[in-house]
């Protein structure tokens, strides 16, 4: 049943992203084409900047146009009339949380990597090959104290964090939408009402830290702490990624344990 | 299914041929100003060699936007770094030197161990090295004197113009040399500085990238006088000046010698004036 | 004829407001039955609770001897009210859905009734009239083989001819070993085809009874003794 699901989620989702994902390489392409023509005149600094500019632009759309579909995928199919045909599947609630968050998850991976394949094909030739080198000579030439394969970890846990923090961003809006569900009338701004709510207390929350972390700072405990990282400095670093990967599975956790005790027991459809 | 391999083919096609497309006028702008020192000591730049001239106090190529710092002009900047650093990292490392704008030459500065300070080093390059080499140990001989002048009247390109001086006004100049004598007692106007405008007299070979400083000739009201610099056996300390009167009957010469520095000297007076 | 659905002592509360109040039910199979009451009485609460879409406060509800879930929706075709379908699919792809998701879809069955309305499978859903898409989700439920058709408001807000339709479409494919559960309150277009009635009222099942033994009992149609009950 899963796979049946994930193969209509990735049919809905592709039918909105796949414009989007052509339009993200198309811009890509077209700037190489430019790029083609150069010459040393006003008039193509203007049109090859203009060209990168609205490369970046695109490239961030294409990112932003995930999440948004993402999104609102999720609510239609969930919690507007096409929820009558969703929750009376043969499905669990938990799976249809599964593939919406992993079908909107991979989307998004895939206008990252749009985005990374148009930058490359913009800069195809010269500048790629120069660029590699340049990262490369950069990569071979590192001061001797820096331990080249804890830097490969480090990468590949920032890398699993990150993923991990997709999730937890798609998971944020879902809580926030299935929460909104559950008020009779503007379900849309409870669940615009929520997000701040959860934005403020994070808020709160950081700036409270951040005072706390100030005042320590002050203490003669914050120089044996300073001086203990720069010793272990390897070890801390992967303290951190890995400290800041378990804290995004938890919020991952318990934002996926939020919308499926609400969608079991609350379930409110229009 | 058939629909979107079409479409990918078409997009892996488009792709390949994109990458196809090399070059960057950017980066080869960067690959024209990127060189390292070979075994030999000398500059490669964009694969052309450049070889260090010895020491010569008239040697003195034409550098654009070069004012005795190699950070004036980002155009002649060329980055010189160790072989193997990439072109794009080539502004980030290594040393950088001026290039002149027929690139020819090469100024590099270089710490002068023995006086203690950093000083220019010329390379040349390999085509023409043997010329300036052989030229430089013949030992100098000027062709003529020249100078460099102002000239407000062209709005695009005023600065270092250069007037030659003709062979009368050569002699002219080197007569009142070779027959006045120094002044030992000077007027009060001269004593106080109290000078019109000063024209720099250097001597050049023609074709060549040699010159030196001669004499400064000064005008004042009641004439001109030409200053003759004594400087130390090193060259490296100004001394004090002879000073030479220009005789009354040589002064036509040498308003006809000044008229350049006097037409920007006029030209500056009536606009400071105008501000008044 | 075995037991398709059975409610025991069900409750559903919404904050203080009953919904549905300690009700005992039991449908068996091969019937169609009417779940009749006005508007406000429970029947869609009732339907929901049936297919899972909300959960009891108290008692108990078993659909083919399985709580409400996954398991129980494999033998229930579900009719809302409103229109459930993904605009931009085509019939095509919507059919292909309902035949992924369940085994007992008869494919052939559903493209033969849309041949019939002139609906070829390269339709947009969007493209069609709301009493087209209203039959085109009437088809793909009763092209199910299930054990268990719960239809909710099937012909309320269609004209007297497109009620001929639904009803005739409802006849003539249901699986007669299974049980069509028709929640309406327009009873006398629904009367002629049903065999049980269940009366629902502020929550409570007022009356379930065959079609014949009102009849018989009280000399009048469903229709007639269901304004009697629900008089102002």
């Amino acid at each position: 049943m899963v796979k049946k699901l994930f193969k209509h989620e990735f049919a809905a989702m592709g039918r909105l992203m796949l414009p989007v994902l052509c339009a993200v390489l198309g811009v890509g392409i077209l700037t190489r084409i430019i790029l083609f023509f150069e010459s040393d005149t006003i008039g193509f600094n203007i049109i090859g900047g203009s060209s990168f500019l609205m490369l970046f632009v695109v490239m961030f759309a294409g990112l932003f146009l995930a999440m948004v579909f993402g999104v609102i995928r999720y609510y239609k199919n969930l919690f507007s009339t096409e929820g009558y045909l969703s929750f009376t599947l043969p499905v669990t609630p938990a799976q249809h949380l599964m593939v919406k968050s992993v079908t909107a998850v991979t989307f998004y991976i895939a206008a990252a990597l749009a985005a990374l394949v148009s930058l490359v094909i913009a800069l195809s030739g010269d500048p790629l090959v120069e660029g590699v080198k340049a990262a490369s000579y950069i990569w071979a030439h590192l001061p001797e104290e820096i331990n080249k394969v804890h830097l490969v970890f480090f990468a590949i846990e920032f890398a699993m964090s990150m993923f991990v923090a997709v999730f937890s961003s798609f998971f944020l809006y879902y809580t926030c939408i299935t929460i909104g569900q559950m008020a009779k009338k503007n379900r849309i701004m409870m669940a615009v009402g929520v997000y701040f709510i959860y934005y403020l207390i994070v808020q709160v929350f950081s700036t409270v830290m951040s005072v706390l972390f100030s005042v320590f700072a002050l203490t003669p405990l914050m120089e044996r702490v300073a001086e203990f990282i720069a010793d272990n400095i390897y070890l801390c670093g992967h303290t951190f990624f890995i400290g800041m990967l378990l804290v995004y599975i938890l919020i991952v956790g318990v934002e996926f344990l939020v919308c499926h005790t609400i969608i079991r027991k609350k379930l409110n459809l229009e | 299914m058939k629909r979107t391999a079409k479409i990918l083919a078409a997009i892996g096609l488009i792709i390949i041929l994109c990458v196809s497309m090399t070059g960057c006028m950017k980066i080869d702008k960067m690959r024209e100003r990127h060189g390292y020192i070979d075994e030999k000591g000398n500059i490669v730049v964009n694969g052309e060699t450049f070889i260090a001239l010895p020491y010569c106090e008239y040697l003195a190529p034409e550098f654009e936007g070069y004012y005795g710092s190699v950070f004036q002009s980002s155009d002649y900047i060329v980055n010189i770094t160790d072989k193997d650093v990439p072109v794009l990292l080539s502004g980030f490392t290594g040393e950088k030197c001026h290039i002149s704008k027929d690139e020819m030459y090469l100024v590099r500065e270089v710490f002068d161990e023995y006086h203690g300070y950093y000083g220019e080093q010329y390379y040349c390059h390999e085509d023409i090295y043997d010329k300036i080499y052989s030229a430089i140990e013949a030992g100098y001989s000027p062709d003529g004197y020249k100078y460099d002048y102002t000239d407000w009247k062209d709005e695009d390109n005023n600065w270092d113009k250069e007037y030659i001086l003709t062979d009368a006004q050569v002699n002219a100049i080197n007569e009142v040399l070779s027959t006045v004598a120094t002044m030992d007692e000077l007027p009060f106007e001269v004593e106080s500085y109290d000078y019109k405008y000063i024209t720099e007299i250097m001597s050049f070979t023609e074709g060549m990238p040699f010159e030196r400083y001669e004499v400064d000739i000064y005008k004042y009201e009641s004439g001109y006088y030409i200053y003759d610099s004594q400087w130390n056996e090193d060259n490296t300390e100004w001394l004090y000046d002879d000073i030479y009167r220009v005789p009354k009957s040589l002064e036509k010469t040498f308003d006809e010698i000044t008229a350049k520095t006097k037409e920007a000297y006029d030209i500056e007076i009536q606009e400071f004036e105008s501000y008044l | 004829m075995s037991e398709l659905l059975r409610c025991e002592k069900l409750t559903k509360c919404y904050g203080t407001k009953t919904a549905l109040d300690e009700i005992d039910l039991c449908l068996e199979s091969g019937k169609i039955i009417g779940l009749l009451g006005p508007n406000g009485s429970g029947k869609t609460t009732l339907i929901k609770l049936i297919n899972g879409l909300l959960t009891p406060t108290s008692g108990s509800i078993t659909v083919c001897s399985e709580k409400p879930g996954p398991k129980s929706r494999v033998n229930v075709a579900y009719l809302p009210d409103n229109s459930y379908l993904n605009n931009w699919m085509t019939v095509k792809k919507i059919v292909d859905y309902f035949k992924d998701f369940y085994e007992d879809f008869r494919e052939d069955l559903a493209y033969e009734m849309f041949e019939r309305l002139g609906i070829t499978p390269e339709t947009r859903l969007k493209s069609l009239s709301k009493g087209n898409k209203e039959k085109v989700c009437l088809i793909l439920v009763m092209s199910r083989n299930a054990k268990l058709y719960v239809l909710d408001e099937p012909i309320a807000g269609v004209d007297p001819a497109a009620r001929d339709y639904v009803i005739s479409t409802i006849i003539n494919n249901y699986n007669p070993d299974a049980t069509v559960l028709i929640s309406t309150h327009l009873i006398s277009d629904i009367e002629q085809v049903l065999d049980e009635v269940v009366f629902i009222n502020n929550g409570h099942i007022v009356l379930q009874k065959t079609v014949d033994q009102i009849r018989e009992e009280n000399g009048k149609s469903v229709d007639d003794l269901f304004r009697e009950v629900f008089r102002w």
